[in-house]
């Protein structure tokens, strides 16, 4: 088992309930006590981070001495990061992808060319439509707008279905203490690695079909 | 955070923006994207006889240093040879254009549109390409 994947409990308190700083590189899991893993239990995961914030709040710290309340609104700082990432399953997602596998920007900055084309032409098309004045060339540029949208919104949830089953993959091996099978990473890296385009693309279509409303 | 006046001026007034044909053997095209962001970019030139890049284009989706940095790029293009346009590298967009440390990858994105647009162009013409080096 990989260094990464080994799940050593971690405490914010320690033996006398007093709060510890924190170090850098105590991830977001480890600080809620969850296990590494893309499945998680919505209620404990919230259970956990009400009940480490209602320890940590600073308003109860208001009279200790300054490094006991630094160590407070550092905690609480963090534990709200972590609950912030870990409770929203995409972000999640790219978190735990990045923290067992790297940065996603190291990913390969040359696209698919046919996913770019698509995107270059939807793009493109809600450009002209937003400076476009005459009846029928905008009617016919919102048919290709409402087109485009069916087509990036089915390749989103493709892109959610796939993470989907790539995470149950992941988690299964986790489950046997095994590293996650490697295809299964690089898997869920190129489709993270192409979410923003989509993300983008949908939003820029969006804006213009809204803005002519 | 506040974009530099140059970032602005660029945005406001991009230079360039626009298509070349990309069957055409004098035009090298690269279209390169910033998965952290999802911007994406889309750089070509046109070489002419005498191999001086005679004209430039672009077409950019995304923020606003990310339009400025390829606007930019544009510009430097035009005039120089293939050659010469390879040593263009991000940090002297970043210093033109004061950018920002978490704006820079903006300028790398251009670097790489412009490598891949040059490499587009070797290739097409049974050139050799250049090996991508690490960069940043």
């Amino acid at each position: 088992m990989s260094e990464a994947t080994k799940e050593k409990p971690f405490s914010i308190f320690n033996e006398d309930g007093e709060i510890e700083a924190v170090p850098a590189e105590v991830d977001h899991f480890a600080l809620l006590g969850v296990r590494r893993k893309f499945k998680l239990d919505a209620e404990t995961l919230e259970a956990r981070f009400y009940e480490l914030n209602r320890r940590l709040h600073p308003d109860f710290f208001m009279d200790a001495p300054a490094a006991v309340r630094i160590r407070s609104l550092d905690a609480t700082a963090r534990i709200n990061e972590a609950y912030q990432t870990l409770k929203d399953p995409i972000a999640r997602v790219v978190y735990l992808v990045q923290l067992e596998s790297g940065k996603l920007e190291e990913n390969e900055r040359t696209p698919p060319p046919e996913l770019f084309e698509e995107i270059f032409e939807a793009q493109e098309a809600a450009e002209e439509f937003q400076c476009c004045v005459d009846e029928e060339e905008a009617e016919n540029l919102r048919e290709r707008l409402n087109a485009a949208m069916g087509c990036f919104s089915a390749l989103r949830d493709g892109q959610h279905t796939a993470l989907d089953k790539l995470g149950a993959a992941w988690d299964e091996a986790v489950e046997k203490e095994e590293p996650a099978p490697p295809e299964v990473v690089r898997k869920m890296r190129s489709i993270l690695g192409q979410r923003n385009y989509i993300e983008n693309t949908l939003t820029s279509l969006k804006r213009a079909l809204e803005e002519s409303e | 955070m506040a974009y530099s006046d140059k970032v602005v001026d660029h945005y406001n007034n991009p230079r360039n923006v626009g298509s070349l044909d990309k069957s055409d053997q004098t035009v090298g095209t690269g279209i390169v994207g910033a998965p952290e962001c999802g911007d994406v970019m889309k750089l070509q030139i046109k070489v002419d006889d005498g191999g001086l890049i005679e004209d430039a284009k672009f077409k950019t989706f995304g923020c606003g240093s990310a339009i400025a940095s390829s606007s930019l790029a544009t510009e430097w293009l035009k005039g120089k040879t293939v050659d010469e346009a390879e040593e263009i590298k991000n940090t002297q967009i970043v210093e033109e254009l004061n950018l920002p440390p978490v704006k820079i990858h903006c300028s790398v994105l251009a670097e790489d549109a412009i490598k891949t647009a040059l490499n587009d162009f070797r290739e097409k013409n049974g050139m050799p390409v250049v090996e991508r080096k690490g960069h940043h």
